[in-house]
C-alpha cells in the first residue's frame, strides 16, 4: 500500500517536473481577441485569424519587423522595365508535410485567388495578374495586364500565402480542412472556443528559427479576462490591450507594453441610404464630431484626431493641408445638413459591435455628438462575427471601423476608396463609385515616377476631402501586453502592427 | 385577513424590507426628475473620477454622473422583472388551474411539459432565446416571462389540487356550475396566497435574471443603463474607479433581498400550517 502510493506520488512529480521543463523549453500562450472565423488563407477574417495564420504560412514575400518588405519564399526577383513582367527565383523550403515548394505551388495558390468563385479579400487588387508561369520548379512568371507600381506590396500580404498544390486540389471545398503551410509553425489542432494550437516546423527555411517549440493561440474574447489572463501570468501575450490597461500593464513589474500609433478609427457609409448618399452630410458629420471625446471616453486619451486623411506621416498623399481640412464645428455641421435638405436632421443606424469595448464606446460617443446637430443614431451592437456579417453585406447604415491600411504603399486607399466591380465589400463606403477617384487612383497605381505619384495623391487627397466617402476620426495606440520573461516579439510599426503575428519566429520565452 | 391584523403580524424585519422596497419603487416612478445630471450627457473631461462635492458616486467611463444613472437604471430593471413575472403568473396560473382540474391526460401532458422546461438552467435558455431576436426591455419581458411560466404552474397545481378535493367545489359541480365559473370563482381565490408568494420571489429571480444577461452585454443595450448592465461595464474599470462596481451592486443586492424577505414574511403570514 505504502509502496504503490510512494510510487505514484513519483509518477506525478516526475510529469509535474516534466511538464514544467516543457513550458520552461517553449511553449508560449498567445490571448487573441477573437476566434478566428475561418484560417482560410485568402480571406483577410481579422487580427486574430492573421496572428494564427502568419505563423503557419509564408508567402513569395511577407512585411518584416523594421516595416519594410522582406524577402521569403522567394529568395529574389526581377521586374522587366515596362513593370509589367515578375519573375521571382524560390528559395529551398519545404511545406509542413515535407513537399518542396514549388512554382506549380505558387501557380495554384494565385489561380485558386483568381478563379471566378474565389472569395479571396484581395482579388479586386491582385486581378491585374493576366497569367502565372511555372518556368522551371523553382522559377515563376507573372505577367500583368498593366503596370501596377504596387503589385509587390500586395504579394507581401499574409492573404498571399503560398500554399501546396496538392492541398488545394485535396480541400478545394473544405473550409475546415486543417492547413498547410510552409511557415515557421505547422497546425496541430483547433479546439473550437478554446484554441489553436501550433508546433514547431523544423525544417523551416530559416535556420535557428523559429525559437519556441509550441504556442497556443487562446481566444480571449473578453477585454478583461484577457488582461486578467496576462496578468497571473496564464497567457504570455496578449493582443488588443485596452485603452483603459494600458497604463496598468506598462507600470506592473511582470508585465510591459509594445505600443506603435497605426490603427485609425473611422465611420464608413451606405451611400444607398438617401442623407449619406450626399457629401455635404457626410461632411457636416465631420464637423459635427469632437474628436477629443471619443480619444478620452473610448480610448483614455491614447490617440490623436484625424481631422482630415487617414495618411500617415511622410506617406505620400500626406500634406499639412489635409491634415486640417476640417475642424471641431458644430454650427457649420448644421448648416451643411441643412443645405443638404435635413434641417431638422434625420435617423440612422449605427452599426458597431459589443465585443470590442473600444468599438461601443466610440459608437456611443458619436451617438451623443451627432444627437447634438439633429442626427439621431440608432445603434446596432451584435457580436463581432455577427458584425462583420452585415459590414461585408451592406446591412447598416452607417458604421463604426477601426482598421488600417494593409500596405505601406499609398496605394492601401483603393480597397477603401475604389468604386470597381464589387461595391459592398468589408473596408469601402457602399456603393461609392466616383470616376474622378477611380481614375486618380488608377494613375497612381500606374505612375513609377515617385514625384508625378505624389502629385496624384494630392490630388486624391482634395478630392477624397470634398466628397468624404469616410469620415476620419482619430489615429489609435496599438498595444500588446508581454510578459517580461517573453522577448522577441514586435509590434510592427503603423499599419503593420496587425501583421505583428509574423514575428512569432523570433520571440522566446525565458 | 384584515389590514390590521395583517400589519401586526410583521415583525422588524419586514418593515425595513418594505422600507427599501418602497424607496425602490419611489425611485423607479420618480427617479428621472430628482437626478442631479442628465445621464446620458457625456463629459469627456471628467472621467472615472471618484466621488466629489459635484458627483457624489462619481463618474463613469463617459464622465457621466453614475448617481443620476442609478437612478434611472431601475426602471428597465423593475419594467422587465414586473412584466415578466406578470406573464409568468398568468400563463402558469392558467396552466397550473387547467391541469390541476381536468386531470389526467391534460394534467400529464401540460406538467411533464414544465417539468421539462424547469430541468434547464434559466440562463441558458436565456442566453440561446436572447441570442436571436433584438435586445430590449420586450424582448427580455417575454423571455424571462416564459422561463418562469413553469414555476407559477406547479405552485397552482398542487394548490389546485387540493382545493378541488374538497366538498364545496362538488357541491358547485353539481349544483351545474360550468368549469369556468368553478375555476375562477372556486379554485382562484382559494389559490392566491402561495401565488402571491411565488410572485414576490418570481420578481427577485427576475431582476438577477435581467441583471445577469445586461452584465453579460445582452440585455439593456447602452447607453440606456440598468443596474446589471452597469456592474458588468464597472467591472473593467476597477483599477481606474473601483467604487463604480459598487453602488450598483448594492443596489441590486439590496433590491433582491429586500424583494425575497417580503416575500419570505408573507409565506410565513399566508401559510396556513403557521397561522
Amino acid at each position: 500500500m505504502r509502496r504503490s502510493i510512494g510510487t505514484g506520488l513519483l509518477a506525478v512529480a516526475m510529469t509535474l517536473a516534466a511538464s514544467a521543463a516543457a513550458m520552461a523549453a517553449g511553449t508560449l500562450y498567445f490571448g487573441l481577441s477573437g476566434e478566428p472565423s475561418t484560417l482560410d488563407p485568402s480571406i483577410q477574417a481579422g487580427t486574430p485569424a492573421r496572428t494564427v495564420r502568419l505563423a503557419i504560412h509564408r508567402g513569395l514575400l511577407n512585411y518584416g519587423i523594421d516595416g519594410k518588405l522582406s524577402l521569403e519564399l522567394a529568395d529574389s526577383y526581377k521586374v522587366s522595365p515596362d513593370g509589367k513582367e515578375y519573375v521571382f527565383t524560390l528559395r529551398p523550403a519545404s511545406f509542413h508535410d515535407g513537399s518542396p515548394v514549388t512554382a506549380t505551388d505558387v501557380k495554384a495558390t494565385f489561380d485558386r485567388m483568381l478563379a471566378a468563385d474565389s472569395r479571396a479579400t484581395y482579388k479586386p487588387e491582385l486581378s491585374v495578374i493576366e497569367s502565372i508561369e511555372a518556368v522551371d520548379a523553382h522559377t515563376v512568371r507573372f505577367t500583368l495586364r498593366q503596370i501596377q507600381v504596387p503589385f509587390i506590396h500586395y504579394l507581401a500580404l499574409p492573404e498571399a500565402a503560398i500554399l501546396p498544390k496538392a492541398w488545394l486540389e485535396k480541400n478545394a471545398g473544405n473550409a475546415t480542412a486543417a492547413p498547410i503551410g510552409a511557415g515557421p509553425f505547422r497546425f496541430v489542432n483547433w479546439a473550437r472556443g478554446r484554441e489553436i494550437v501550433v508546433q514547431k516546423f523544423d525544417s523551416y527555411y530559416k535556420p535557428g528559427k523559429p525559437v519556441l517549440d509550441e504556442v497556443h493561440y487562446v481566444f480571449n474574447n473578453d477585454d478583461n479576462t484577457r488582461v486578467n489572463a496576462l496578468r497571473a501570468g496564464d497567457v504570455d501575450i496578449i493582443e488588443y490591450v485596452p485603452w483603459k490597461d494600458a497604463t496598468t500593464l506598462a507600470a506592473d513589474k511582470d508585465t510591459r507594453l509594445e505600443s506603435t500609433v497605426g490603427p485609425f478609427m473611422m465611420l464608413q457609409f451606405n451611400t444607398k441610404f438617401e442623407p449619406f448618399s450626399k457629401p455635404e452630410v457626410r461632411q457636416a458629420i465631420a464637423y459635427a464630431i469632437n474628436r477629443d471625446v471619443i480619444i478620452n471616453t473610448a480610448f483614455n486619451g491614447r490617440g490623436t484626431p484625424i481631422f482630415g486623411l487617414a495618411i500617415p506621416k511622410g506617406y505620400p498623399g500626406w500634406s499639412p493641408a489635409i491634415e486640417n481640412y476640417f475642424s471641431y464645428d458644430p454650427v457649420k455641421a448644421k448648416e451643411l445638413l441643412a443645405k443638404a435638405g435635413y434641417p431638422n436632421g434625420f435617423k440612422a443606424r449605427l452599426l458597431a459591435t459589443s465585443q470590442y469595448g473600444f468599438h461601443m464606446n466610440t459608437a456611443i460617443a458619436i451617438k451623443q455628438e451627432l444627437a447634438k446637430i439633429g442626427i439621431e443614431a440608432d445603434l446596432d451592437l451584435p457580436d463581432w462575427s455577427g458584425r462583420m456579417a452585415k459590414n461585408n453585406a451592406g446591412d447598416f447604415d452607417f458604421l463604426v471601423a477601426g482598421t488600417a491600411g494593409d500596405i505601406t504603399d499609398p496605394d492601401w486607399l483603393s480597397n477603401f476608396f475604389y468604386g470597381g466591380k464589387q461595391l459592398v465589400r468589408m473596408n469601402n463606403s457602399p456603393w461609392f463609385d466616383d470616376p474622378e477617384i477611380n481614375r486618380l487612383l488608377d494613375t497612381g497605381r500606374t505612375t513609377l515616377d515617385e514625384a508625378a505619384r505624389a502629385k496624384i495623391y494630392d490630388a486624391f487627397g482634395q478630392r477624397a476631402l470634398q466628397l468624404s466617402p469616410f469620415v476620419f476620426l482619430m489615429w489609435r495606440d496599438q498595444s500588446y501586453g508581454v510578459r517580461k520573461n517573453v522577448s522577441g516579439f514586435t509590434n510592427m510599426p503603423g499599419f503593420l502592427s496587425f501583421q505583428s503575428g509574423y514575428s512569432i519566429e523570433n520571440t522566446q520565452v525565458k | 385577513m384584515s389590514t390590521v391584523a395583517f400589519a401586526r403580524r410583521l415583525n422588524a424585519t419586514m418593515w425595513v424590507a418594505l422600507v427599501i422596497l418602497a424607496l425602490i419603487i419611489a425611485i423607479a416612478l420618480v427617479g428621472p426628475w430628482l437626478a442631479p445630471y442628465d445621464p446620458f450627457e457625456i463629459n469627456h473631461l471628467a472621467v472615472l473620477q471618484a466621488g466629489s462635492a459635484a458627483h457624489p458616486l462619481g463618474t463613469d467611463e463617459f464622465g457621466r454622473d453614475i448617481l443620476s444613472r442609478l437612478l434611472i437604471g431601475i426602471r428597465p430593471t423593475m419594467l422587465v422583472s414586473l412584466g415578466a413575472t406578470v406573464l409568468a403568473a398568468v400563463g402558469g396560473v392558467t396552466l397550473g388551474m387547467l391541469a390541476g382540474f381536468f386531470g389526467r391526460v391534460p394534467e400529464f401532458l401540460l406538467m411533464r411539459g414544465m417539468d421539462i422546461m424547469l430541468s434547464f438552467p434559466p440562463i441558458l435558455l436565456a442566453l440561446l432565446v436572447v441570442g436571436f431576436w433584438p435586445s430590449g426591455v420586450g424582448t427580455l419581458m417575454v423571455t424571462i416571462g416564459v422561463l418562469y411560466v413553469p414555476h407559477f404552474a406547479r405552485v397552482a397545481h398542487s394548490a389546485t389540487i387540493q382545493v378541488v378535493q374538497q366538498e364545496f367545489i362538488e357541491a358547485e359541480r353539481s349544483l351545474g356550475a360550468t368549469p369556468r365559473r368553478i375555476v375562477l370563482r372556486g379554485i382562484l381565490p382559494n389559490i392566491l396566497s402561495p401565488l402571491v408568494v411565488q410572485a414576490t420571489l418570481t420578481v427577485a429571480a427576475a431582476i438577477l435574471l435581467e441583471s445577469g444577461l445586461s452584465f453579460l452585454g445582452l440585455g439593456i443595450k447602452p447607453p440606456e443603463p440598468s443596474w446589471g448592465q452597469m456592474i458588468g461595464i464597472a467591472r473593467g474599470y476597477l483599477a481606474q474607479n473601483p467604487m463604480y462596481t459598487l453602488w450598483p451592486s448594492l443596489c441590486l443586492a439590496a433590491t433582491v433581498l429586500a424583494i425575497n424577505l417580503i416575500g419570505d414574511g408573507l409565506r410565513d403570514i399566508l401559510d396556513p400550517h403557521t397561522s
